[in-house]
């Protein structure tokens, strides 16, 4: 079954920097190995600074591993120009990040429609009519024509979330989703992520410090001393 | 929803933010265009002054110094449906009034007619009645004349026979008219008049042609012609004298001559110049029936003791006038071997006059053997074997005789004035023509007559078929008809003019470029506030590209809106473009009148042109960033303090790229202070430049080693000067930008000059010639000789130390820095090249032209030296050459020669600054030769201990000649002053786009307020009160703005440094101190505006990102 085979898998991810003199170099990812089947929902815990989000950014193709091979769908993403890079990502990933990053110079479908544009010159009426779709699904239908600054935080987030949807990826890549988030909204949140992946089977990793959602992904995951641990809890 | 308008969205959103930019993009493209517009401006006024000078002229038929016959005018209109030729007599002379106690030197005047106003498309048409004169208002300005005031005009009068020519008459050269004024005309009418492009119409008197002829005493006849242009009809000008004109008009004689006592005929062609043209000599060079005649004015014809006074002597190759005299014999006539008492065989001696070297009359002697004696008849009773000798043909007596040579009348026997009264000037004896032309040939000619004799029993053929037949053969260009393309000319020159556009481009250069970097500096500020949109677009699938194209279409938006606004600014700024160069700057275009004129294509390029720059600043602006990994555009990164392993490590050759920059600048010191002229200033210029990046470089390492530092004591100076090194490149930018702007302003300044500074010295722009003369009459005469002193009144000691080097001068377009116009035909002069090189006179600007430096020669000998081509070497000013020619080394001019073939005056060598500009210099052997009919002097370089006594006495000598005389040094001063306005222009809008450009330091202090607002925020939470804070920033600021001019200043100073030691400039260091000044001036005014709008927010929200 298709569902069954590996999304993901990293295989001896590396990443050092370097400090400006050379004397405080430092290496944060030591060696980290994942596979994540098509479907499953990944938690990933750590503490600040352990380096969570530099290998989801490996993971998405925004950052490139100092060794180690990153393999999404098949594809082996140090293999890919930059341009084939951006398409994958344009197609088969949805970012989401702590804080949504909306262009407060655009209305919220305009937000949600953003990706569409990097390969095409204007949306197709499908698209447009899914955006308007998803936006219905999670009760912004009457805030399209409203700009980010005239939502609350939840629904910048919300915005954020249908625009990761919008052109169907095959995995969601979550930075600290809730972070930024109250606990109800922060929780609604986590409603949304769950119910996509249920309904969609959408594949979804998320890096974050909450607990209450990492308890509702499928597996969950410790970073330590730069190696990714799974938690038998 | 599309990319254009995602783009608009952002512009209309951010349109706070992007005031900057636009105010940029409008600034440079209002200044680029503002420039170009003043090209525009340029070119439209030479065009429009060039239209105005010829009016509705597209030909002039001009003859040189001779003079042909309305009549041919009249025929030359007879074929065509309207008069398109207005016959017109051109001369120049001077003008005063006396009540006024004005006078013109330098007058052009013109004798014309009614048809001469139809050609002036201005509907100027004044009504020029009897013994009136119409003045332009350069001439009226000049003698300060109004409407019925009396002018004493003073003219050469026209000598056929060149005054040049030892038989030429030297007293009556000049004549004098009377006219009244009958009105002015006004500027921007044919009143300015001129066949050639000069910086400013000529003074002009428009006289009735009738009373300029009568004046000139030239009835009926003009030496110019012009034609009227009738764009659908051109005329072949010279093809059509060719078919109308007369023997006279060929400056021609042509008649039957019955011998005495009836013994023949012959049809003489002669000349009233005299001396026939080689050309037309050369016609009947193959022809059986034809002989040279050439008779000449010998002073004394002697045997031994016994000698005969002024007689004439005809050579001839005709064998019944010298029987078989073979060279080295002569044939006495009886009365001649009479008086002398000569027979067969014996040796008599000629003595005559010749223009010797440097045209000083010399005796010269010849002996000859006598070959026969002949009876004073027939053939040998001939009268009209002698020329019209002008002042001797005509006189009735031997006591009236004007030759141009000194007569002893005390040897003048009755004998003598009987033999004139009863045969004139019939020859005493005839030589072989070989003899004759040996010894008398010169450039005007070698044949006095060409002679027609009958072929054997056949009759001689008819005056007019030879005359006809002779017109055929030649051609009007042979005998110095010139058609002068006047109109193509001036629109050519116009339109070819000096680009204003490109200079003022430069002049605007450091405007441009403020503005441009604001641009990028405004447009990067509103960027940096939106990296993360930059890294969501990324992490959302957008490629590098098309991140960039969004920007740019952004930025678009922005130069779009901004250069069209720019683009009306252009006009205001080229307006006052236009006023300075009509007022403060007037020095740079001299008197070219200048009005505003716009291209609307200009303002299409201004517009486009400021669009593109624009966007090249903008996608500089932004170009890093979207190159940067999306997580450091998102704020996701690890440690912001921590580099991605790529731009981790510095390149090693770089480390020491200081110390390269720092021995090749000494490298460059140490041959520059043996070197001299502009090689000395090219070399310390490049060694303070490459001082300037090496003290740069060094300072860059200071910067990161400052930001490195982690211990040292603490004070707020100390914490300022951290500071600075936080940013390196940031204030890396400050600091050079400042310190290139002040170094160009500061290193210019020197670059003035003055011509005062060392003009005593031979190698200066003056040859070290004190006074400049400039005559309207030529003087033939030198004045040391015992002929001039007679003939100027001088008394021997008052010339004694007088330097006086005569210049023969060809007119033609000034082609000087003075003249705007492209000129086609520039002025030559003829020089004695050993007189200059005796002194040693004037610096020549490197190597002669190759052919000629590989043979060794140099300086002025290059004059003297034959070219393979036969082309005339020509010395010229490096800067006529290079920026009013637009030429180099090895290329020539062409202009009209002698026999209608085109001489090639080719470059060979170029003058260092001289007061020569504008002119071409050839030696003075190759000017007669080739200018045949510009006779004597025009020009003269002058020296003496007490130049100005020296100035007043040959002005009062040389009055009649229209003498003007100038000092050397203000003649260079006009030039220099074109160049000192240039640089004083180009550091003026230098300082302005420095200053404009020091408003970039506002921007990056700005920036930096916001970017350590959180930093601040805590001092101000720790107790620090805001204006300390203000002070602290201030400060930092305020150390770049002082590094940065500190930098251009040290680095500039090397660079004059050879002006500084050989004085050849002025260096004043109060403008440059001053204009420093200004510039940290306004930098630090800014700074504070800039702080005072940051420290408007509060910092305490900020302390939550820290």
């Amino acid at each position: 079954m298709e569902n069954d085979t590996a999304l993901i898998d990293l295989r001896d991810i590396r990443k050092k920097f370097f400090s400006p003199g050379g004397k405080s170099d430092l290496e944060v990812l030591k060696g980290v190995n994942l596979t994540v089947i098509r479907g499953d929902t990944v938690a990933i815990l750590g503490p600040s600074g352990c380096g969570k989000s530099t290998l989801l950014n490996i993971m998405g193709g925004l950052d490139s591993p100092s060794e180690g091979e990153v393999i999404l769908d098949g594809k082996r993403l140090n293999e890919l120009s930059s341009t084939e890079l951006a398409k994958f990502r344009n197609e088969s990933i949805g970012f989401l990040f702590q804080s949504h990053h909306l262009l407060p110079q655009c209305s919220v479908l305009e937000n949600v429609l953003i990706p569409c544009l990097a390969f095409q010159s204007k949306p197709s009426a499908d698209t447009s009519e899914y955006a308007m779709h998803l936006l219905s699904e999670i009760g912004l239908k009457d805030r399209i024509n409203h700009r980010p600054s005239q939502l609350s935080g939840g629904e910048r987030q919300r915005v954020a979330f249908v625009r990761s949807l919008i052109l169907k990826p095959k995995v969601i890549l979550a930075d600290e989703p809730t972070g930024s988030l109250d606990p109800e909204t922060a929780n609604r949140m986590a409603d949304l992520l769950i119910d996509i992946n249920n309904k969609e089977k959408l594949t979804l990793i998320a890096v974050t410090h909450s607990m209450e959602l990492a308890q509702r992904m499928k597996r969950v995951l410790r970073f330590i001393d730069g190696k990714l641990i799974e938690d038998p809890s | 929803m599309n990319l254009v308008k995602f783009s608009i969205n952002s512009a209309r959103y951010y349109w706070k933010g992007h005031l900057g930019t636009i105010l940029g993009t409008i600034l440079g493209a209002g200044v680029l265009t503002g420039a170009l517009l003043v090209g525009d401006s340029v070119k439209g006024s030479l065009l429009k002054q060039a239209l105005i000078r010829v009016g509705n002229i597209s030909q002039a038929l001009v003859s040189g110094d001779r003079f042909f016959s309305e009549t041919l005018v009249n025929n030359l209109n007879s074929d065509l449906p309207d008069e398109r030729f207005v016959p017109s007599l051109l001369a120049r002379g001077t003008a005063v009034i006396n009540d006024k106690d004005s006078r013109a030197n330098q007058v052009q005047v013109v004798g014309t007619t009614e048809s001469f106003w139809k050609l002036d498309p201005s509907g100027t048409n004044p009504q020029i009645n009897e013994k009136e004169v119409w003045i332009n208002s350069e001439l009226a300005h000049q003698l300060n004349a109004e409407k019925g005031d009396e002018i004493l005009f003073r003219f050469e009068k026209p000598s056929l026979l060149t005054r040049e020519s030892a038989l030429a008459p030297q007293e009556d050269y000049n004549v004098v008219a009377r006219m009244k004024v009958g009105g002015i005309l006004p500027q921007q009418s044919l009143g300015a008049f001129s066949l050639y492009s000069g910086q400013a119409a000529p003074q002009s008197a428009f006289f009735r042609l009738s009373d300029l002829q009568e004046v000139l005493e030239m009835e009926a006849s003009v030496n110019m012609a012009l034609v009227k242009d009738l764009p659908s009809s051109k005329i072949d000008v010279l093809k059509s004298v060719k078919n109308h004109w007369s023997a006279v008009d060929a400056s021609l004689d042509i008649q039957k001559i019955t011998l005495p006592e009836d013994v023949g005929e012959r049809i003489q062609i002669a000349t009233p110049r005299v001396f026939i043209d080689q050309t037309i000599e050369q016609l009947y060079d193959n022809s059986p029936s034809a002989h040279g005649l050439l008779t000449y004015f010998v002073n004394s014809i002697s045997k031994q003791s016994r000698s005969t006074p002024y007689s004439m002597i005809s050579g001839s190759s005709d064998p019944e006038l010298i029987g078989n005299c073979p060279p080295g014999e002569i044939v006495l006539n009886q009365w001649l071997a009479t008086d002398i008492e000569a027979k067969i065989g014996d040796q008599v001696t000629i003595e005559y006059y010749v223009m010797g070297q440097a045209d000083r009359l010399e005796t010269k002697n010849y002996e000859f053997k006598v070959h026969s004696i002949v009876p004073l008849a027939g053939i040998h009773a001939d009268k009209s074997l002698m020329p019209d000798f002008p002042g001797v043909a005509e006189a009735d007596s031997t006591r009236d005789w004007d030759a141009g040579f000194p007569l002893d009348l005390a040897k003048i026997r009755d004998k003598d004035e009987d033999y004139w009264k009863e045969y004139k000037g019939t020859p005493k004896a005839f030589i072989n023509l070989k003899d004759a032309q040996e010894l008398w040939g010169n450039r005007y000619g070698n044949l006095t007559a060409v002679r027609i004799s009958p072929v054997k029993e056949e009759e001689l053929p008819a005056v007019g078929s030879i005359s006809s037949n002779l017109l055929n053969r030649l051609n009007p260009s042979d005998v110095g008809f010139i058609a002068l393309p006047l109109k193509d000319d001036a629109l050519k020159a116009a339109t070819e003019s000096f680009n204003f556009s490109s200079l003022f481009v430069s002049f605007s250069f450091f405007i441009i470029l403020s503005a441009m970097i604001l641009v990028m500096l405004f447009f990067q500020f509103g960027v940096e506030k939106r990296l993360n949109e930059m890294g969501v677009l990324s992490a959302l699938g957008y490629t590098v590209k098309k991140i960039r194209t969004l920007y740019l279409v952004e930025g678009f938006i922005l130069s779009f809106i901004g250069c069209l606004i720019g683009v009306f600014l252009g006009k205001i700024y080229a307006k006052a473009m236009i006023f300075g160069l009509t007022n403060a700057w007037k020095d740079a275009i001299s008197a070219t009148p200048l009005e505003y004129f716009e291209d609307p294509m200009t303002l299409f390029v201004g517009w486009t042109v400021g669009i593109v720059v624009a966007l090249i600043a903008i996608a500089l602006s932004f170009w890093k960033y979207s190159k940067l990994p999306s997580t450091n555009l998102l704020g996701v990164s690890s440690s912001s303090t921590m580099l991605p392993e790529s731009t981790g490590r510095k390149r090693s050759w770089t480390k020491y790229l200081w110390a390269v920059s720092l021995v090749a600048a000494i490298g460059l010191l140490i041959p520059g202070f043996s070197a001299q002229g502009p090689a000395a200033a090219g070399m310390f210029f490049g060694a303070g430049s490459l001082l300037l990046f090496s003290i740069h470089l060094i300072f860059n390492k200071w910067l990161i080693l400052l930001g490195n530092q982690s211990s040292g004591a603490v004070s707020r100076f100390s914490i300022s000067i951290r500071n600075i090194g936080r940013k390196p490149k940031r204030t890396m930018a400050v600091v050079a930008s400042l310190a290139c702007g002040g170094f160009l302003v500061t290193a210019i300044s020197p670059f003035q000059m003055d011509a005062s500074v060392g003009a005593e010295k031979r190698q200066s722009g003056t040859g070290g010639f004190a006074l400049l003369g400039s005559s309207i009459v030529p003087i033939v005469q030198d004045i040391k000789s015992e002929d001039g002193l007679d003939f100027f009144g001088f008394d021997p000691e008052e010339v004694e130390d007088i330097e006086w080097v005569p210049l023969r001068v060809r007119d033609g377009d000034d082609a000087s820095c003075l003249n705007l116009n492209k000129a086609q035909q520039p002025k030559v002069i003829g020089v004695d090249p050993e007189s200059l090189a005796e002194v040693d006179a004037f610096s020549f600007a490197g190597k002669p032209w190759k052919q000629i430096s590989d043979k060794n020669i140099s300086g002025w000998d290059v004059l003297s030296q034959p070219l393979e081509d036969g082309s005339i070497p020509a010395v010229v000013d490096a800067a006529t050459l290079a920026w009013a020619l637009k030429m180099k080394l090895g290329d020539y001019i062409e202009y009209p020669g002698p026999s209608g073939k085109n001489i090639k005056l080719r470059f060979v060598a170029t003058l260092q600054g001289s007061m020569l500009q504008g002119i071409l210099i050839i030696s003075d052997k190759a000017f007669q030769t080739n200018f045949p009919n510009q006779t004597g002097y025009r020009e003269f370089f002058i020296n003496s201990p007490e130049p100005e006594e020296t100035s007043k006495l040959l002005t009062r000598a040389m009055e009649d000649f229209g003498m003007e005389i100038t000092p050397s040094v203000d003649v260079l001063n006009r030039f220099n002053a074109v160049q000192n306005t240039y640089i004083k222009t180009f550091q003026l809008l230098g300082q302005l786009g420095i200053i404009l450009g020091s408003l970039a330091i506002a921007v990056i202090a700005l920036r930096n307020v916001l970017e350590r607002s959180g930093e601040l925020g805590l001092l101000e939470a720790v107790g620090f009160q805001r204006s300390t804070l203000r002070w602290q920033l201030g400060l930092e600021h305020w150390i770049l703005l002082g590094i940065g001019l500190v930098f251009g200043l040290i680095s500039a100073t090397l660079a004059v440094l050879p002006v500084m030691f050989s004085g050849s400039g002025q260096i004043s260091f109060l403008p440059v101190i001053s204009s420093l000044s200004w510039i940290f001036i306004s930098g630090s005014l800014w700074v504070l505006i800039a702080l005072f709008v940051a420290f408007q927010g509060h910092f305490k929200n900020a302390l939550k990102e820290l």
